[in-house]
Order: C-alpha cells, then structure tokens, then sequence
C-alpha cells in the first residue's frame, strides 16, 4: 500500500500524535512546528514566560487592591491556577488604498447688515457644499488573528493587543527553552493553517481600509486596495487562567505571562459597592436641586443642571445593577 | 476491513473502510490510510459539564447578579432537564469576482469657500475584482433558536462524530437541515452577498459578474446544549447552557421579594420627583426650580425600571455590526 503516509517528524523521527483540530502541530520529542502535510515550519515565535505560580498571588492582589477600590473585597481565595500557551497567527503585510468619492457638510455663514431704520440685523445662513476627495492610504501593519475557531477561551482575543505591541519580542519557539520556562503550560496549537491566515489577514486589512474610506467620505465611488505580504509568523503567548473565589462565587482572570499585566479581569460587585453608587446617585440629585434652587429664575440653568445629574445617574444606576465589573 | 503495513515498523494492521487514520500498536506512528475522498468531517463537542456541575455554573452566574435570592444554592431546583446536540457548519470560502457595470463619479460646480454648492453625478463604465476569503458558522437546525444564533460557539476539544456517544448520555440530536452540498451552497451564497453589497458600492448599475466560489474547508459540528425549567421559591424560570463550555447561553433572572421592594422605593422616589417637578414648573413656583426636578426624576425612573426589570442575562454575544453584516451566517474576523 504505497498511499500510506506515516506521521513521524522529520526532525528527530520521533512518532507523531495528531490530533484533527491542529492545522499546525508540534513533534513532541523535539518541539518542531510541523505543517499538516508534515513539512516543516519555522517561522514559529514565542513571548517567552516571565513569571511563576509564586507572582500569580501578588498580581492578583494588586489587581483587586487597585481596580476594586470601595468595594470591601478581603477574604477571596484563588482556587484554580491554569497556564496555557495561546496560539497566534501574526502577518505582515504592506498595504496601499487609493479611494475616491465625495463629501457633504455645511459651511455656516453670518451677515450683518444694516435695517431701513438704521439697525443691524444679522442673518445666519447654513450652506451645503460638496467637496471631492481622493485619498490613499499607505501602512505596513501587523494583524494579529486568533490560532483557533471561535475566541471562547478567556482573554484570547484581547491578548492579540499585546501580540501586536510586543511582537519585536518575541524569540524563535525552542523547545530547550520551554522545558525551562513554560514547562507547566498546556500547549495550544492552531486550527487555521499558515495560508488561511494569510487570506483572513488580507480580507481583514481590506475591511478596515473601505471602513477608513467610507469615514472620510460620504459616498464612496472608488476604493482599491494592494496587499503583499511579507511575512506569516506563528506566535504563542503564555496566558495564566487564574479562577479566584469570593462569598462562593467565581471570577476569573487572564494575566500575561510574558509582562505579568492582566489582560483582563473580572471583580466582583459588592453590597458595599452598590449602596456607594445608589448614594452617589442622590447626592448628584441634592447638589443639581440646590443649585436650581438659587438659579431658578433661569429656564435654561435648571435644564442644564437636570441633564446633567440625569446622566451621571444613567452611569451610577448602571453601576449599582451591573452583575460584576470586566476590567481589560 | 482491510490490511495494510505500517510504514514505519512494517507491522500489519487492520484498518475500517470508512477509517481514516491508523495508530500502529507496535510503534505508535500514526498513519493515513488514504481514503479520504469520501469522508465528511464531522465532529462534535463531548459533554464536559454533567447535570451538577451545571447547575453551579448556572447559580454562580445568577447569584452575581443583583436582587438574587442569597439561598440560590439550595432553593434552585430543576423541573426539567433536556440535553441536545444542535448542528453547525463551519465553512471557508475563498471566491474572486470580476465585475463590469457603471460606476459613479461626480462633477462640481459654483465654488464656495472650501467646497462647491453643486454637485452632479455622472455614470462611467467601470470594472474590478474582488478577491478574498472568509469563514461562516452557519447555525443548521430547522428550529431557529434566536439565542443559539447569538452564541460565541467554542470548536475547541472537538472529537469525531460518533451517535452512540450521544445515545450515552441520552442527548437528543438535532439533524441538519443541510447536507454537505447545501451547507457549502449557503456558504457560497453568504459569500455572494458579501460580495454583492461590496459591488454594489463601487457601482451603481451592475452588469455582469462572474465568480468562482471555492470552498477552501468544511466541516460539521454538533454541539451539546442543556434545556433547562427551573424553580426558585415557586417561579418558574429556564435557561440554556453550553454543556461543552459551562457557559450560559441564556437565562431569566430570579429575585429576591426584598429586590423588588427596592426598585418599587426607588421608583416611586425617582416618579414623585418628576410630577413634583412637573406641578412646580406649571405652576411657576419657585421660578423654574421644577425643570430641574422633572428631568433628572423622568429619565432616572426610565433608567431604574430598564436596568432594575432587565431579566435575561448572555454571557457572550455576537456584536451586532457582525449580525448587520453578516445575517444568518457569520464570519469571525
């Protein structure tokens, strides 16, 4: 049976286990980045990890203690600690849009002239004119697009900013180096394959280009885009998942490995923090009413004054309601 | 059944005719055995969450929101519990489509300031191409499930599609409504409209396109999904959930009776305030003190009653310009 094809790296010949989500896998023996038809990859980059279980305690600490002031938040305790390597597609591509179309807006005119009777009445005019515009667009960028269908695993796709700023960082993937530093972390490979990252990084450059333009005009008649690509990196970043507990429930926290920022963060909202903004609330109400109070011969004052209390209260009410607050 | 030799330790092996890949005993390579032409990649999400484990994650999302009955843990009971696998189509099509039609472009005339205060439009023949790729979900079963619609779906941990899995766990399967060749028709005529309304925008009148859809990958996935009545205190209230993820896709919210004092206390405060205003302000007393009072109690009573009545909670949710976009079918990026 010659159509057998055995699944071996060709790196070190060790046995392979796929897996049918991986477009992109890693021998096991020796770490080499290896696409489906078994050929290698090498254009595989890595955030390498910086902190250990032992930070995990103080990031959080400091996190709550910082984003979850006057909340009374102190007995909580974190229950689950899970380090995982995120799979990232980052492609390089230099793009140039020519667009062209036309835009509509209103240039305001004052006259001043004099009466029959020796008085000046001033006139305000509103005009509508056209202008043409014709524009291009030049950028070499980076678009950072998610290894894997679908983004349901926590702080996967907010980690892409830190990717996008830190990828000049980042260093080839080497598996003598992850046995040191990220040896706990479960390894995430990548279910879109190097070429299909391409085309979804073009379509994505395309659709933020005709957006750009379709700001900048009112109508577009024109918008042509060129893309090269210059380059498809793979990328991983170690994310530590980090489960905390208060009064029995759980929430949850993404924290980079490569900085220790968090990537994003959920806190609690407590009965403390709730009667604080209900308060905020109606002093707003007791600040805006006495200040229409003396200013209440003055339709316009006491409008102003109520507009504004009722948006601070459309923020605070929202706050006294929110189930919990998502900081990230 | 058929045989054939491991290429890598020569070790014979029996292999299904429907199998696609083999793993040697002897040395572990796996391997393929070369018929795939045929085979329709359908997978689905194994249950992670069992009926308990569940109902924690479901109370640990009630109990975060506000007014929740502290006894939650205790007093939530299930009345009915169903489990089914729904399915969904995910799909990459790549499509190129040259166009030919009249385009706009505008001439101007009367010159004021920094623009014109005419503007004319004309038509000019006009051709181009569209050339891109992108991937849909496409939700496939016949009852249209607004909630399921909306929900971030997770393809992660997927294994091979196997029925006596379900039967297992006793979970219903919904079928597909689309067959390979109608799933891969849906998303090509998703991608049409994509590429129609981008047309649409460079010309006016269209003339003729020609395309070539291809789809790049397909496959089915069927996802598990918990159908739960339940009830707290007497009221009766349900919800779905994601039996792979423990995500809740949707539930009402139950409350405490002490809740709904609150918002009625607050409610009625924030309604006196407005009328309060409103008599002040017609009967001209103290000035126009009353404006103030009117406003700030009118749009806060619409404020508490929209947030204190809110009853369903999403945890994730399709962005709504994706939906505008998009429609039926998504695309993620």
């Amino acid at each position: 049976m010659s159509q057998v094809i055995g699944f071996q790296c060709p790196h070190c010949n060790a046995p392979l286990d796929i897996n049918p989500e991986d477009a992109i896998f890693n021998c096991e023996a020796c770490g080499q980045a290896l696409l489906s038809d078994g050929s290698i990859f090498d254009n595989h980059y890595i955030l390498s990890n910086s902190i250990s279980k032992g930070n995990i305690q103080d990031i959080v600490k400091n996190f709550i203690k910082k984003k979850g002031k006057l909340r009374g938040i102190k007995k909580y305790k974190i229950t689950n600690i899970s380090p995982i390597l995120l799979p990232f597609w980052s492609v390089a591509v230099s793009a140039s849009t020519h667009y062209m179309g036309y835009r509509q807006y209103t240039e305001t005119r004052t006259r001043t002239r004099r009466g029959s009777k020796g008085q000046t009445i001033t006139t305000t005019e509103h005009i509508t004119v056209y202008r043409h515009v014709e524009n291009n667009i030049n950028e070499k960028r980076l678009v950072v697009l998610i290894g894997r269908r679908g983004s349901s695993m926590y702080g996967y796709e907010n980690a892409k900013e830190i990717i996008r700023r830190d990828f000049n960082k980042a260093v080839p993937f080497n598996h003598n180096q992850l046995v040191k530093t990220e040896k706990d972390f479960q390894y995430l490979s990548s279910e879109i394959a190097a070429d299909a990252a391409n085309q979804l990084a073009k379509t994505v450059v395309f659709d933020d280009h005709r957006a750009q333009a379709e700001k900048a005009c009112t109508k577009v008649f024109d918008c042509a885009t060129q893309i090269t690509f210059e380059g498809v990196y793979f990328v991983h970043i170690p994310v530590w998942k980090v489960d905390y507990h208060f009064k029995g429930e759980t929430y949850r926290v993404a924290i980079s490995g490569n900085t220790g920022e968090i990537i994003i963060g959920e806190i609690p909202v407590t009965k403390i923090f709730r009667m604080i903004f209900l308060s905020l609330t109606f002093l707003f109400l007791i600040g805006g009413g006495t200040f229409s109070y003396f200013l209440g011969y003055s339709a316009v004052a006491t409008s102003i004054a109520g507009i504004i209390v009722s948006l601070l209260g459309l923020l605070t009410l929202r706050n006294v309601f929110k189930p919990m607050t998502v900081v990230g | 059944m058929r045989s054939i030799l491991c290429p890598n330790c020569s070790a014979p092996l029996e292999v299904d005719e429907t199998q696609s890949v083999v793993k040697c005993p002897y040395c572990k390579v796996q391997s393929k055995t070369g018929k795939k032409e045929k085979i329709i990649e359908h997978f689905m999400l194994p249950v992670a969450y069992d009926i308990s484990q569940i109902r924690t994650e479901l109370v640990g999302d009630l109990l975060k929101q506000p007014g929740a009955p502290d006894d939650l843990h205790k007093s939530l009971k299930f009345t009915k519990v169903s489990l089914k696998y729904y399915p969904y189509w995910i799909i990459t099509v790549h499509n190129r489509s040259n166009y030919t039609g009249n385009g706009e472009y505008a001439t101007y005339s009367w010159p004021y300031r920094s623009g014109y205060r005419q503007i004319k439009f004309h038509l000019k023949p006009e051709k181009g191409v569209f050339d891109d790729e992108r991937e849909f979900i496409i939700f496939a079963a016949e009852e249209v499930n607004q909630y399921l619609l909306d929900f971030q779906i997770a393809t992660r941990g997927k294994v091979y599609y196997d029925k006596n899995e379900a039967k297992k766990i006793k979970a219903d399967v919904v079928q597909s409504i689309f067959n390979l060749d109608q799933a891969k028709q849906e998303a090509v005529n998703s991608m049409r409209d994509i590429h129609k309304g981008l047309i649409l925008k460079e010309i006016t009148q269209i003339i003729e396109v020609t395309d070539n859809p291809i789809v790049k990958s397909v496959y089915q996935l069927h996802i598990p999904f918990y159908f739960l009545n339940y009830e707290v205190h007497g009221r009766s209230f349900d919800a779905i959930m994601d039996g792979a993820t423990g995500r809740t896709v949707i539930t009402k919210t139950p409350r405490s009776a002490s809740y709904w004092v609150q918002i009625s206390a607050l409610s009625v405060f924030f309604g006196l305030l407005c009328s309060a205003g409103i008599f002040l302000a017609v009967q001209q007393i103290l000035g126009y003190f009353g404006i103030f009072g009117a406003i700030t109690g009118g749009l806060l009573i619409i404020r508490t009653l929209q947030l204190g009545f809110k009853r369903r909670y999403q945890e994730t949710r399709r962005s709504k310009t994706r939906k505008r976009l998009f429609g039926r079918s998504t695309s993620w990026y």
